[in-house]
């Protein structure tokens, strides 16, 4: 395997206002991403050489729905799908041909426009199988969180308490962002007294759905200082891709659903290439895919921030808070600043970005080192994980 | 000698005291069985057909009757589903037998008349039904669901058929039109006198006069009857011992089971008979059919059935007479707004292997055992080259389970969903959803489990069944 270390900077970035957006369109959610982006990177819609389209399930389909807002004329656009990876796929993509010569500036974009059609628990009714059986995204990753208390001899309240205080975490961060769909701290009392969605998960166990979008403009290193000073390097990219369709029923015996393989696999693909032997040390912030509390929480041992099973330890050491060594989901990650599916991947990236620039306001790190974004797609059995690392121009 | 060979039965989980079934007051005495809100005539003829068939190899069974007034489908055969999902060879005889409360009785007769001219050596008979009276009428109220299930066959009978006395007639007393979902009774009194109660005396003595016997001869008389005081003035006027020599009708723990009760009951009376016992069986509806039954020896070697008893003692009482409603899908649940999915019919087809009969494969290379069937092997990459095996009968244990309490689909009106992951013993996992399962909290990672058919609550008419699994009772 190659490596895109140091190849493509990002010189730009734009993220609207994640929530239930009534009055936005996708169209307009695009445009205001795109030109937030545009003015950072100081480039107009002639600049553009290829597009990038990240979206599940809001669009025509084609990358046209990019072009046709932005009015962008007869130039490439392609559209990517990786479901909850589907932004991070966009960037990825659009790297790889900025890598390979062909184009000088690409954007990428990623929006889902989910509040239209009233979407409640990201449910996934039949559509993959005439008899799905699985139910909602929810009652997936709950199952986890049933094995996991078993496996680590954790009880109930214990756990439970265990993952309102990741709750709590990126509530209290989100708070700070004034982008954040919920903006608002809650107290753990809050998060372990909310109704149930699925056993043991409560309300505030499961991140909402969201509106919203978010791009970036890539070049390519070397010519980034003559578009601005203020730029970051991509350093690795990790994506990995299970093989189980827990949808049908199928479900291998030999796979543990403590622990996201294929998060293990992206990352450890991005640590090769970035030469990063140390994560928990390397690393300075991570914005990781917590669509759930268990979710974050495996992610910590995933990634390897900690062992196997270390992760109710690090939450009560509270290592993961902005005050911690290695603080996770700075913006408020999806439980507060939402998910819109197909733009979740490029928000992750844009506050990472901010972070190296020195922009992210009350949440700013002293030292943000090497930021790491991870998406994760699918549901415990067959995951679509990407890992991002971003770092500073020199 | 033809007879029954085995006997099986089901009754749901869930009970519902008659006293809450009502506006004000109070309402009658005991509690009906209810089925659940994924359960129908098709689904509890299947869990009677598991219980008839424990430990036997249902590869030899040449016929499958179902008996029912209450089919999930005016078109559509459930014989064929059921011989299906309990992976029945192709070439059975399979049919309907339905519209009629006495259905059952009359399909054990079809049944042993195929076996008599060596059309099929074994023939399962179900007899199902899922009762629904209008909300909170007396039809609601003395009815029950369940099923049952008896093998008929010519060899290791456990009860020989000494005679059959059939009577058709024309009168209306219960009924249901086409477009209804609702039962319907006339008066009671007309009904009573002039139709169930001289007609089940006259068939009654005219069948043991056929037979040449006499009430004194009878171990056990066993009937169907809209209800306990009705039931009971027939063996009473036929000069039977109600105390001794009457099947108690089970109206105060059951309900009354439509096209189900009379076969239950008779399992009910196989599960305490004894060698040697004579047992008579009437069902009305539409006319009386009777059989006359000799219980043999090898009665003892169909005691581990969990029975109509036995079913019975395994319940969980609804705690109000909305959740009774819930399961009748006539309480509705507002839902989360989702485009409407029909299941492809194409595909299930296709698949059927896997998701009707639970067929895994087998990699005859390495051994690895993947549900579904998966063409290539995830562990040696041999393509094409497995063996299907069947997981049905397989020991099952929860891996892992979860709920969801919104529902994320209109038609389930009783949340929360129970989902679940399940090993089955030394083989493989598998995802699925989980019925039945009492308190969420109370469950155990790695308790046992049990496969059950059951329907899935799906947007569109489409027939979707899949198989679920439920803590074991």
């Amino acid at each position: 395997m190659g490596t895109i270390k140091d190849k493509v900077a990002i010189i730009g970035m734009g993220c609207t206002n994640f929530g239930d957006l009534w009055k936005k369109g996708v169209p307009d959610l695009i445009i205001d991403c795109a030109y937030e982006a545009y003015e950072d990177a100081g480039v107009g819609p002639k600049d553009i050489e290829a597009v990038f389209v990240g979206n599940v399930s809001s669009s025509m389909w084609t990358g046209a729905t990019v072009t046709e807002a932005l009015q962008l004329d007869k130039i490439p656009a392609t559209r990517v799908e990786n479901n909850c990876a589907t932004a991070a796929e966009a960037l990825r993509v659009g790297a790889f041909s900025v890598a390979a010569g062909m184009y000088d500036t690409v954007l990428c974009v990623g929006f889902e426009k989910l509040k239209d059609y009233g979407s409640g628990a990201l449910e996934m009714p039949g559509s993959m199988h005439p008899i799905s059986v699985v139910g909602s995204a929810p009652a997936s990753f709950a199952k986890s969180a049933v094995q996991y208390f078993e496996k680590y001899k954790i009880p109930f309240d214990k756990g439970k308490e265990i993952l309102s205080k990741i709750a709590v975490k990126n509530h209290a961060n989100g708070a700070l962002h004034p982008k954040a769909h919920f903006r608002r701290a809650i107290t753990l009392e809050t998060a372990l007294n909310a109704p149930m969605i699925a056993w043991p998960l409560g309300l505030f166990d499961c991140c909402p759905v969201t509106d919203g979008a978010s791009c970036a403009i890539i070049t390519r290193a070397d010519k980034a200082k003559s578009y601005t000073k203020d730029y970051v390097l991509l350093k690795g990219v990790g994506l990995s891709v299970g093989r189980i369709d827990p949808f049908k029923g199928k479900f291998r015996s030999d796979v543990d659903i403590t622990f996201w393989d294929e998060t293990w696999a992206a990352a450890h693909q991005a640590y090769e290439q970035v030469g990063i032997k140390d994560p928990r040390k390397e690393i300075g912030s991570a914005e990781v895919h917590d669509c759930f509390t268990i979710t974050e929480l495996i992610i910590y041992e995933s990634l390897g921030f900690c062992p196997r099973g270390g992760g109710p330890a690090e939450v009560e050491k509270e290592s993961f808070t902005l005050k911690g060594d290695l603080p996770v989901n700075t913006d408020g990650g999806l439980k507060s600043f939402g998910h819109p599916v197909g733009a979740s991947g490029l928000r992750m990236i844009y506050e990472l970005y901010n972070q190296q620039l020195g922009r992210a306001g009350e949440r700013q790190l002293k030292n943000p080192k090497l930021g790491l974004a991870h998406s994760q797609g699918g549901t415990p059995g067959m995951f679509q994980a990407s890992v991002t690392i971003v770092g500073p121009a020199s | 000698m033809i007879g029954i060979c085995s006997y099986g039965a089901y009754v749901p989980l869930y009970r519902l005291a008659r006293e809450i079934m009502v506006l004000e007051g109070k309402g009658g005495a005991g509690e009906r069985s209810v089925a659940g809100a994924d359960e129908d005539a098709l689904t509890m003829a299947i869990d009677a057909i598991l219980d008839c068939t424990k430990g036997m190899d249902r590869g030899s069974i040449e016929g499958l009757l179902n008996a029912t007034t209450s089919s999930p489908f005016a078109e559509k055969q459930i014989a064929a589903a059921a011989a299906a999902a309990l992976d029945f060879k192709d070439n059975i005889i399979a049919a309907d037998i339905g519209h009629s409360l006495r259905a059952g009785l009359t399909a054990v007769r079809l049944a042993a008349d195929t076996v008599k001219a060596g059309s099929a050596k074994k023939v399962m008979v179900t007899a199902a039904d899922r009762r629904l009276g209008t909300p909170l009428s007396a039809m609601e109220s003395n009815g029950g669901d369940g099923a049952a299930a008896l093998l008929l066959g010519d060899k290791d009978v456990i009860a020989s058929i000494e005679g059959f006395y059939s009577f058709s007639s024309d009168f209306t007393d219960t009924w249901r039109p086409a477009t209804d979902q609702f039962v319907h009774v006339w008066s009671d009194r007309f009904a009573v006198a002039e139709g169930y109660q001289p007609m089940m005396q006259q068939a009654l003595a005219a069948a043991m006069k056929k037979f040449g016997i006499e009430p004194k001869d009878v171990t056990k008389l066993v009937y169907n009857g809209p209800d306990a005081r009705t039931h009971g003035a027939v063996a009473t006027a036929l000069k039977f011992d109600p105390k001794t020599q009457v099947q108690d009708p089970l109206f105060s723990v059951l309900g009354n089971t439509g096209a189900a009760f009379p076969l239950m009951l008779l399992v009910a009376a196989l599960e305490k008979a004894k060698a040697g016992d004579s047992i008579l069986v009437a069902a009305y509806g539409d006319g009386v059919d009777v059989m006359l039954l000799k219980v043999t020896d090898d009665i003892e070697k169909a005691r581990d059935r969990h029975g109509v008893l036995g079913y019975l003692k395994s319940k969980k009482m609804l705690p109000s007479y909305v959740k009774y409603l819930r399961l009748r899908h006539l309480f509705f649940v507002e839902s989360s707004r989702m485009t409407p999915i029909t299941p492809g019919l194409a595909q299930l087809w296709r698949e059927r292997d896997s998701m009707y009969k639970l067929h895994a494969s087998k990699c005859k290379q390495c051994g690895w055992v993947e549900f579904p069937i998966r063409r290539i092997c995830p562990k040696c990459y041999s393509k094409d080259d497995y063996q299907q095996v069947k997981l049905l009968d397989q020991k099952v244990k929860l891996y892992s389970f979860s709920t969801d309490t919104i529902p994320t689909i209109p038609e389930v009106t009783d949340p929360p969903q129970g989902r679940a992951i399940i090993d089955f013993e030394g083989s493989t996992r598998m995802e699925l959803e989980m019925t039945d399962f009492g308190n969420i909290q109370d469950l155990k990672v790695g308790q046992p489990m049990e496969m059950t058919f059951r329907r899935l609550e799906r947007q569109g008419d489409v027939a979707a069944y899949a198989w679920k699994c439920k803590p074991v009772r």
